[in-house]
């Protein structure tokens, strides 16, 4: 963690479970303002400097890596992975393994794609950014955007799924 | 009201800021709901005869905001970010987790975006509060809010009308009109007379 970071809530790391090292690193003069870093086993997350985060939460199985001066609002979420399978045989699999009656099986494995968010980002509250999505630098994400594919850098985009109103 | 101003029930030790004006019939969860309240007109928050603010909500008001909030409205865990003014009407059902900002709060170019950011961390506390024009939002009278929704600025919700869970609002709703979706579309209109319940 650089100089000048700081992190408010207690419970920043109640889903952190990656292995990997190091798992999360966040640069200068960041202000996370209560995050949740829900860390996978194999997730790593990379934040750059002046990131400013206001309940926030970043769910990561393999990559998040977010830039500089990026800032994210109330309520938005960042995944990259949607959890489950989307093939039906392959849920039921899953259900039964995160079920209580779980035999031990491995759960299917799960799609999972990098997040990656460029330099000067703002993200508004209630958004979310879906797996594999790359949002270019400086762009503005409205209030409560889905966002499901890539964002050019600089474009203001708004609505679910999230299209390109305009440029910043 | 008693003259400091705190809330026999409340968890929080705070108080409620002096322009706050409403009467006993008026129920606040808490004083918490004031934490980012830094308002300096003459009136910040007026709130009306039989209006219930509960838990969740927060009134986010910079130094020029005001918010008006009607008789009998309804707030059931909602965030205002106000730098210019929000009037809700009368008989308002407003769901949990809406979010009324009439500011961005932050500068559309990533250049100024990046300033702000900067200005930021040298704040004690930290926050962020960026120059950005205020558009007034205007919420009519009845008007139901879905969970989650956003209003952005500039928007003007006619009364009677109606906006489903999880929508966006980012222009005009007329009166009596239910609206949905993100960006929020006109779905159905109803009738003012309608007495039916269902």
């Amino acid at each position: 963690m650089g100089a000048n970071s700081v992190i408010t809530n207690q419970n920043a790391f109640q889903r952190f479970f990656s292995e990997r090292d190091p798992a999360l690193t966040i640069g200068d003069n960041c202000t996370m303002e209560v995050v949740h870093f829900a860390i996978g086993k194999e997730g790593r997350i990379q934040l750059g400097d002046y990131c400013y985060f206001t309940d926030t939460v970043l769910l990561c199985e393999e990559e998040l890596r977010i830039g500089n001066y990026v800032v994210m609002s109330w309520n938005v979420t960042i995944a990259d992975t949607d959890f489950h399978p989307m093939a039906p045989a392959e849920r039921i699999r899953d259900a039964i393994a995160c079920s209580t009656l779980s035999d031990g099986r491995p759960r299917p494995t799960i799609e999972r794609k990098p997040v990656i968010i460029e330099d000067a980002v703002w993200i508004g509250p209630g958004a979310t950014i879906l797996k594999g999505v790359r949002v270019g630098a400086g762009a503005f994400i409205e209030p409560g955007a889905m966002v499901t594919r890539d964002v050019p850098p600089r474009a203001r985009v708004l609505g679910n799924p999230a299209q390109i109103i305009g440029e910043v | 009201m008693n003259a400091a101003r705190t809330l026999p029930w409340d968890w929080y030790e705070g108080t409620v800021p002096d322009n706050v004006v409403y009467d006993e019939s008026v129920h606040l969860a808490s004083s918490y709901i004031f934490y980012l309240y830094r308002s300096e007109a003459p009136v910040g928050v007026r709130i009306g005869r039989g209006t219930a603010v509960y838990m969740g909500s927060l009134f986010d008001v910079g130094q020029r905001g005001h918010i008006t909030l009607g008789e009998y409205v309804l707030v059931n865990g909602a965030r205002f970010t106000c730098d210019s003014e929000i009037t809700v009407g009368d008989h308002c059902l407003i769901s949990w987790n809406v979010v009324f900002m009439d500011t961005y709060r932050m500068p559309s170019d990533p250049e100024g975006r990046r300033r702000e950011v900067e200005h930021a961390v040298l704040r004690s506390p930290r926050r962020l509060g960026g120059d950005a024009e205020a558009r007034p939002i205007h919420i009519g009278n009845n008007v139901w809010i879905g969970f989650d929704s956003c209003v952005l600025p500039g928007v003007t919700i006619g009364e009677g009308s109606i906006v489903g869970a999880r929508s966006v609002v980012t222009e005009e709703v007329p009166p009596y009109t239910v609206v949905a979706g993100n960006p929020a579309r006109v779905i159905r209109y109803l009738a003012p007379l309608d007495t039916r319940s269902t």
